[in-house]
C-alpha cells in the first residue's frame, strides 16, 4: 500500500558545496540517498515530493562535515499481510513464481496455492494430505517457457504474465522486505483471465 | 523520525508511524477472523457453478480444511510458504528436517516430508518420460581446469600452439549468457577455453557435448561438483550454453548438505533411479552403488601433480583422448545400456527396477568366465585375501577368483614373471597378466587385450596409468579434417 509520509534525515554534507546552491544540494543530495532504498519500517521510498523543513547545520568536530537534520514528505510503498497486490510474473521454477508488485518481490509457491495448476515443464502437483487430488485429465506439455497451466490450458501462468496476488505474509528486516503471496482464493490468480476464481 | 534511530525507538513517533501500527493490527485481527469462516457457507452458494468452478472449489476447501502450520512445509526467506510466519528460530524438532535447497534459490527450504513427497512427484514425472537421472562431476570427469599460474610457459606455448591457433571456423562460438564474474572466455579447438575473470585454462574432454547431448535423451541431468558456485556455474554454461541440459540443476559445494562429502538428499529423485559419474570414489559415502568410476582427465600437468602422479599429462604427451573411443564414448555405451534393460524390465507403470542392481549386474558381465589366480600380490601373512580391495573388485567384474592354481584358470595376475604361479602360466598357455589389467576392465567397461598388460621384469608400477584411448592431436586433426572433405 502506498503512503504519503512525512520522515526526518540527517544529511552530512561537504563544506565544498557551501555557497548560493547550499539548499538545492542538500535536496538533490537527499533525493540521491532516500529514493529507491527500503526500510523495514516504512517500506519503500518511492518518491521525495516535497522538503520541509531544513534545520540549521551542525559542525562535527573533527571533520569539516556539517549535519542538516531535513524534515520532507514522501511517497512510500510498504506491504502488508493480506493485503491484495498487482504484480508482474518475472520467474517461473518448478517451486513455485516470483513476482514483482514495484519495488517488492513476492514468492508464490506452488506447494499450497496452485493446487490445481500443473508446471508445465517438469512439475506434477500433489496434494499436501492424503486426498489424491491429482486428476487424471492433468496433462503435462513440455515447452522452453515454464509456465504453470490448468489441465484444460485455460489460465497459463508464465514469465511477465500479470497476477492478482495476496500476501500472505511479510518479513521486515532492517532495508529490505520480503513477501510470501498466494493465489489460492477468490479473485485472484491470473488478470485478464475469465475463468479464474469464482 | 530519523532513519538513524532504531525502530522501536519511542522517543520520536509521528503520525505515520502510529498510522502503520494500526494498519498492521487491524489486518492481522482481521486475517485471524478470516480463517475461521464456515466452510459449508461458501459451499451452499456456488452449487449453481459450473462443473468446473464448483471442482475447482472443492479442491481449494479441501486445502484450505487441510492446510494447517506448523508443521511448515518449507520456507523461502525464513518465511513459511503456507501461512506466512517467521520461521521460529527453534523449532521443536522440527528445524532438523528442513533441508535447504539453495541450488533452486538461496534461500529455499523444504521440510523433510514435503521433500519427499516432492521428490516422489519429480522421479513419477521423470519415469513417465522414459529418463532416469543422472548427476555428473565437473573436475576429471567432464572436464579439467588448470589456474593461469599453474601453467607453465611451455605448457602455455604448446595451448597456444596447438588449440588457440586454429582458425576461426574450427572454433565453435560461445552464447551469451556466462556470469559475468567469468570475464571474457577465450575459446579455442578441441574444447580448451581461456577464462579471463578467473585466470583458469579450461579443457572439456572430447566427445563432451556429443555426450550430453545423447545422455540427455536417457537422463535427467544434474551437475554436482565440490568447487565452488561460480565456477560451476561457468563451467555449466560451457557444456551447455543454451541451458538445456542442466538448467536449474547445478549444485556447488555451498548447497551441499554437508561440506565435504556429496549426498543424493537434494537430488529431486529416487536413490534407485539415479547414476552417478565421478572420478572419486570416497567423495560419496552412501551412494557408492549409484556410483560409475570414471577414469581421471589428467589434461594438464597441474593435474598430475597435484595427485602427485609422475606420470606426464596429455599436454605433455601432445596427445589427447580419442573422441570416439574415450572415456565418454565408453561410459555412454554403458549408460545406454543400463537404462535399455531399466526400461526393458519394468512395467509401464510400475518402475520397480533398481538401477543399482542392474548396473552391478551389467558390470559383473566384464570378465564373466575369468577364473584368476593371484601370485606376489599378497602379502603371504594376509589372512583373508578376499577382502581385499583388489579381490573385490574382480569379483564386482564377475571373474572367480581362488587361491591355488588348477586347470580351469584363465589368468594369472602377478607382479613378476619368475614366480611358480607365473611359470606355470606360460606352460599352460594360460595368460599372464598385471593387476593393472583388472583396473582397466573397470574404467573400459569391457575386457581388455590381455596382451597389452605384460608383467616385466623389475617393473611392479603399471605400464599405463591411464586406460582410455589417447591419440596424438595434430594426426587426429588431420584425420578430421580430411574425412570432412570426403
Amino acid at each position: 500500500m502506498f503512503f504519503h509520509i512525512r520522515l526526518e534525515r540527517n544529511l552530512q554534507l561537504h563544506p565544498r558545496f557551501f555557497g548560493p546552491q547550499l539548499r538545492d544540494k542538500l535536496v538533490e543530495k537527499l533525493i540521491h540517498d532516500v529514493e529507491g532504498t527500503c526500510s523495514g519500517r516504512h517500506g519503500f521510498v518511492v518518491a521525495v515530493t516535497g522538503v520541509d523543513t531544513i534545520g540549521k547545520g551542525l559542525i562535527r568536530d573533527g571533520t569539516g562535515y556539517v549535519t542538516f537534520p531535513i524534515h520532507y514528505q514522501c511517497v512510500v510503498f510498504r506491504p502488508f499481510k493480506g493485503e491484495i497486490l498487482e504484480g508482474v510474473v518475472t520467474l517461473v521454477n518448478k517451486m513455485g513464481f516470483f513476482a514483482e508488485a514495484g519495488p517488492v518481490q513476492i514468492f508464490v509457491s506452488n506447494h499450497v496455492s496452485l493446487l490445481k495448476f500443473v508446471c508445465s515443464s517438469s512439475f506434477s502437483l500433489n496434494n499436501l494430505e492424503s486426498l489424491q487430488l491429482i486428476p487424471d485429465d492433468m496433462s503435462f506439455q513440455s515447452g522452453d517457457v515454464p509456465c504453470y497451466e490448468t489441465s484444460d490450458s485455460s489460465v497459463r501462468i508464465q514469465k511477465d504474465s500479470e497476477v492478482r496476488l495476496k500476501i500472505v505474509g511479510t518479513r521486515v528486516d532492517a532495508t529490505e522486505i520480503f513477501c510470501i503471496g498466494t493465489i489460492k482464493d477468490d479473485f485472484l490468480g491470473l488478470i485478464g483471465d475469465p475463468t479464474a476464481g469464482a | 523520525m530519523s532513519i538513524l534511530t532504531p525502530p522501536s525507538s519511542p522517543a520520536l513517533s509521528s503520525a505515520s508511524d502510529d498510522f502503520a501500527l494500526l494498519l498492521d493490527s487491524e489486518l492481522a485481527a482481521e486475517s485471524a477472523d478470516e480463517g475461521s469462516e464456515p466452510a459449508a457457507n461458501r459451499e451452499e452458494a456456488e452449487d449453481l457453478d459450473d462443473e468446473n468452478e464448483e471442482r475447482r472449489k472443492r479442491l481449494r476447501l479441501d486445502s484450505a480444511s487441510n492446510s494447517s502450520c506448523p508443521p511448515h512445509p518449507g520456507f523461502m526467506w525464513g518465511v513459511c510458504i503456507r501461512c506466512g510466519v517467521l520461521k521460529p528460530n527453534s523449532e521443536p524438532g522440527g528445524s532438523a528436517s528442513n533441508v535447504a535447497l539453495k541450488y533452486i534459490h538461496e534461500e529455499f527450504e523444504l521440510a523433510g516430508d514435503v521433500l519427499a513427497r516432492v521428490r516422489e512427484d519429480e522421479l513419477r514425472q521423470v519415469l513417465g518420460k522414459r529418463k532416469l537421472f543422472l548427476v555428473l562431476d565437473l573436475d576429471h570427469t567432464l572436464l579439467n581446469s588448470a589456474r593461469w599460474m599453474e601453467v607453465f610457459p611451455d605448457e602455455t606455448a604448446y595451448l597456444e600452439h596447438t588449440y588457440m591457433n586454429v582458425p576461426e571456423d574450427k572454433i565453435p562460438a560461445l552464447s551469451n549468457g556466462a556470469p559475468a564474474v567469468a570475464g571474457v572466455i577465450q575459446p579455442g579447438g578441441g574444447g580448451l577455453h581461456r577464462i579471463h575473470g578467473m585466470q583458469l585454462w579450461t579443457k572439456l574432454r572430447p566427445f563432451a557435448h556429443k555426450f550430453l547431448e545423447e545422455a540427455s535423451k536417457l537422463f535427467e541431468m544434474y551437475v554436482y561438483t565440490m568447487g565452488e558456485r561460480m565456477y560451476a556455474v561457468t563451467m555449466a554454461h560451457l557444456l551447455d550454453p543454451t541451458g538445456k541440459f542442466f538448467k536449474g540443476r547445478v549444485i556447488s559445494q555451498r548447497d551441499s548438505t554437508c561440506r565435504q562429502t556429496k549426498d543424493l538428499d537434494i537430488v529431486l529423485g529416487a536413490d534407485s533411479a539415479v547414476l552417478i559419474l565421478d572420478d572419486t570414489e570416497a567423495v560419496w559415502p552412501k551412494h557408492r552403488a549409484n556410483l560409475i568410476v570414471m577414469e581421471r582427465y589428467h589434461f594438464f600437468q597441474s593435474s598430475c601433480r597435484q595427485f602427485g602422479l609422475e606420470n606426464p599429462s596429455l599436454t605433455k604427451a601432445e596427445r589427447d583422448e580419442s573422441k570416439d573411443e574415450g572415456a565418454l564414448a565408453n561410459v555412454l555405451k554403458v549408460l545406454q545400456r543400463i537404462h535399455s534393460d531399466f526400461f526393458m524390465e519394468s512395467d509401464d507403470s510400475r518402475y520397480t527396477c533398481d538401477v543399482r542392481d542392474i548396473t552391478s549386474v551389467v558390470r559383473s558381465e566384464i570378465l564373466s568366465g575369468c577364473k584368476l589366480v593371484f601370485s606376489r600380490i599378497f602379502p603371504t601373512d594376509c589372512l583373508e585375501p578376499e577382502l581385499t580391495p583388489l579381490w573385490r573388485l574382480c569379483v564386482d567384474l564377475g571373474a572367480e577368483c581362488v587361491l591355488a592354481h588348477d586347470d580351469s584358470v584363465t589368468h594369472v595376475v602377478a607382479l613378476d614373471r619368475f614366480t611358480d604361479k607365473a611359470k606355470w602360466a606360460k606352460e599352460h598357455r594360460k595368460f599372464l597378466v598385471h593387476p593393472a589389467w583388472v583396473e582397466a576392465a573397470h574404467s573400459l567397461w569391457r575386457r581388455p587385450n590381455e596382451l597389452e598388460f605384460p608383467v616385466r621384469e623389475g617393473q611392479t608400477r603399471a605400464p599405463v596409468f591411464t586406460f582410455a584411448k589417447t591419440v596424438n592431436v595434430e594426426v587426429e586433426r588431420n584425420r578430421e579434417e580430411k574425412d570432412q572433405t570426403n
